[in-house]
């Protein structure tokens, strides 16, 4: 991982490929490197689809190599939802793949003038840029097949649906899985929709004949990753209960602790939460002959994803998560999982962000477009979106321009990014992440639920607003510098219970690059990360004013608590406070 | 007393129509507590379970009143 691919898309004559040493980026891998580039490079108050904007696609520093879950690959520019800086993560095969390939990150520049859609191939030979029309307009599904025929199934690719194409706010990056379905999204923050202005519908990356990344001392790194496995498997999140109900298991949990949103946050129990939760999930997939335990890429110890099948046992989908199951479920008044995972399915082939979308047909069904519990009703709104209808578009564009084209006040967005899955009133802890995070709302900026709900990571009182900026301001910086590990982020609930996984972690930081990092120097870089991410956005033009919470949230009680957002203003204006 | 006990995911099993997320009723001293509830049920009262009493955060020795709602979870995280 030492070069950098920038590919100019606008170039004079056709897009022009060019490789670069890593240089000055040198050490930093996943979002560490594309906020640093994001930072430097993109003008902040540049159009978020013009030329100005950058694409930049990192695996992480662990990534490509044998290092257990190192597998996520980070996604940044700046976001045409938040108009800030954006990072945005996924699993599948494409992080491990890119890293073993040797490169650094790939910086896509630039826009192309002739309206064609391209795509980018990349092998252990090089890299070329084709133009390829009879991609245009199709789905995630579609487009990987067609990918397939061409250059086999041994490739990744990492390609965007229609919403992509048309440039939605909402638009997601697909990235395949291990059996090559387009399933795992960099869904957050309109990414797919940079990827589209781009020009660029697909990048097929085959690491035919490249190796697994060496670390520059094979044994400490061995013995290192040893530890680590050992400390995943220890822990009894990591180690079980992820791969026995996937993160769905969470439905249940938030439902019993009156935190789960419903009917577009207007209430903090479901009533039909046992017919959607994890445990009818994983029951259902075994039944039908899908998978309830499976990995999302090669190297993943906790596989807590799975298999979906129809009721005719044919594969529907891959396990929707518990934010996609709760935004298209409970958010929606909608206790059918067929339904839920029917909605999963569209919106991976259009390339959208299920929390999005989820938390938009919320806000469209507040409006009156759909009654809250009717499935169909979403299913049909969420096909608008792919056939990019008039309303399909505005749909297409979040939850921010829908609230405000019909009227809406309940509007459950930060810096234009729909919440996720925990309601801020009966979790106060994500509602500091929710308000002041770089990325807009986002739950994996600072995961404050572990500490305010399940116990991990020590306990702060969820319904408190005391000690939570303190909780999130630390999980931010401690989030900052996994995202940049290539790590999947549940690894974090065996790193803050066990001292010794966190120091495997560091270990084989140390053993792969022959460094002397502590967990000092960890925090180090986590703070360095996330102050690029505030400097370009105070660039940009935001200001402390955009680190609240819609106001909804601080002047309606939320049953069953019937509690408010308490945390003061002051308090969340402390969080950057370094 | 009378409480409502709801057992979730691998700890289902524990309850007596075998069922995770069914709630059951289970019959307390006075004086009961969420120890006393789990030992109706054989789960043992260690560390690390997720407890919830009308929805707030509980521990072992908490005192319980006549129509609680108490959920019991064994150590889950999702995201």
């Amino acid at each position: 991982m030492d070069k950098i691919l920038r590919i100019d898309m606008g170039a004079e004559g056709g897009p022009s490929l060019t490789v670069f040493p890593v240089g000055e980026f040198a050490g930093l891998g996943g979002r560490a490197l594309t906020s640093a580039i994001v930072s430097k490079e993109v003008a902040p108050l540049c159009h978020a689809l013009g030329a100005e904007n950058k694409l930049v696609i990192a695996p992480g520093l662990l990534s490509g190599s044998v290092a257990a879950n190192s597998g996520r690959l980070s996604i940044g520019c700046k976001s045409p939802l938040t108009g800030g800086i954006k990072e945005s993560n996924a699993g599948g095969m494409a992080s491990q793949t890119l890293a073993k390939l040797g490169y650094a990150a790939i910086v896509i520049e630039g826009k192309p003038k002739d309206g064609a859609t391209y795509k980018i191939v990349i092998n252990k030979d090089g890299a070329t840029v084709k133009a390829d029309n009879s991609l245009k307009m199709l789905g995630n599904y579609a487009t990987v097949e067609k990918l397939a025929k061409e250059y086999g199934d041994k490739p990744c690719f990492i390609t965007i649906g229609p919403a992509g194409e048309m440039k939605l706010s909402a638009a997601s990056i697909a990235c395949t899985d291990m059996e090559g379905r387009p399933t795992r999204h960099a869904g957050r923050g309109g990414v797919g929709a940079v990827m589209g202005s781009k020009g660029v519908k697909a990048i097929v990356l085959d690491d035919t004949g490249a190796s697994m990344r060496a670390p520059k001392d094979p044994e400490k790194f061995k013995e290192a990753n040893k530890m680590w496995v050992a400390g995943l498997k220890k822990h009894p999140v990591t180690g079980e209960g992820l791969a026995a109900y996937g993160t769905n298991v969470l439905t249940n949990v938030l439902n019993e602790a009156g935190g789960y949103p419903t009917n577009n946050f207007s209430i903090g129990r479901f009533e039909g939460h046992t017919k959607i939760s994890g445990e009818t999930q994983a029951a259902l997939e075994t039944e039908r002959g899908g998978l309830a335990t499976h990995g999302c890429h090669k190297g993943c110890i906790i596989r807590c994803s799975g298999v979906y099948h129809d009721k005719n046992g044919q594969y529907l989908t891959k396990q929707p998560e518990y934010e996609t199951v709760w935004a298209h479920g409970g958010n929606c008044g909608i206790d059918d999982l067929d339904a839920i995972a029917m909605l999963d399915r569209l919106d991976d082939d259009y390339g959208l962000d299920t929390i999005e979308m989820g938390a938009t047909i919320g806000v469209a069904m507040e409006a009156g477009l759909a009654k809250f519990g009717d499935a169909e009703a979403a299913i049909n709104l969420v096909k608008q979106v792919g056939q990019g209808t008039d309303l399909g578009r505005i749909l297409g564009s979040g939850a921010a321009v829908t609230g405000k084209v019909f009227g809406v006040e309940r509007v459950p967005v930060v810096k234009g990014q729909a919440l996720p899955a925990y309601d801020p009133r009966a979790v106060q802890g994500i509602g500091v992440t929710y308000a002041t995070s770089t990325m807009g709302a986002d739950h994996t900026a600072g995961y404050a639920v572990g500490s305010n709900i399940l116990g991990i990571g020590g306990k702060v009182d969820a319904l408190s607003p005391d000690g939570q900026v303190d909780l999130s301001r630390n999980l931010q910086i401690a989030t900052a510098a996994v995202d940049s590990t290539g790590m999947c982020l549940f690894i974090a609930f065996a790193v803050l219970d066990q001292p010794e996984t966190f120091q495997a972690l560091i270990d084989m930081i140390n053993a792969f690059y022959g460094l002397n990092l502590t967990g000092d120097d960890v925090a180090a870089l986590g703070m360095s990360v996330l102050r690029n991410e505030r400097d370009f956005n105070t660039r940009a033009g935001f200001t402390s004013a955009h680190d609240r919470l819609p106001a909804f949230f601080t002047n309606e009680f939320l049953p069953p608590h019937n509690i408010k957002f308490k945390v003061t203003d002051t308090e969340l204006d402390s969080v950057f406070n370094f | 007393m009378k409480i409502e006990m709801i057992l979730y995911a691998s700890l289902g099993k524990m309850a007596p129509h075998k069922n995770a997320g069914s709630p059951f009723q289970v019959e307390l001293e006075a004086d009961g507590t969420v120890r006393n509830a789990l030992e109706k049920v054989e789960i043992p009262a260690r560390h690390p379970l997720i407890i919830f009493v009308n929805g707030r955060h509980s521990g072992f020795d908490d005192r319980l009143n006549d129509g609680d709602r108490l959920a019991i979870f064994p150590p889950v995280a999702g995201g």
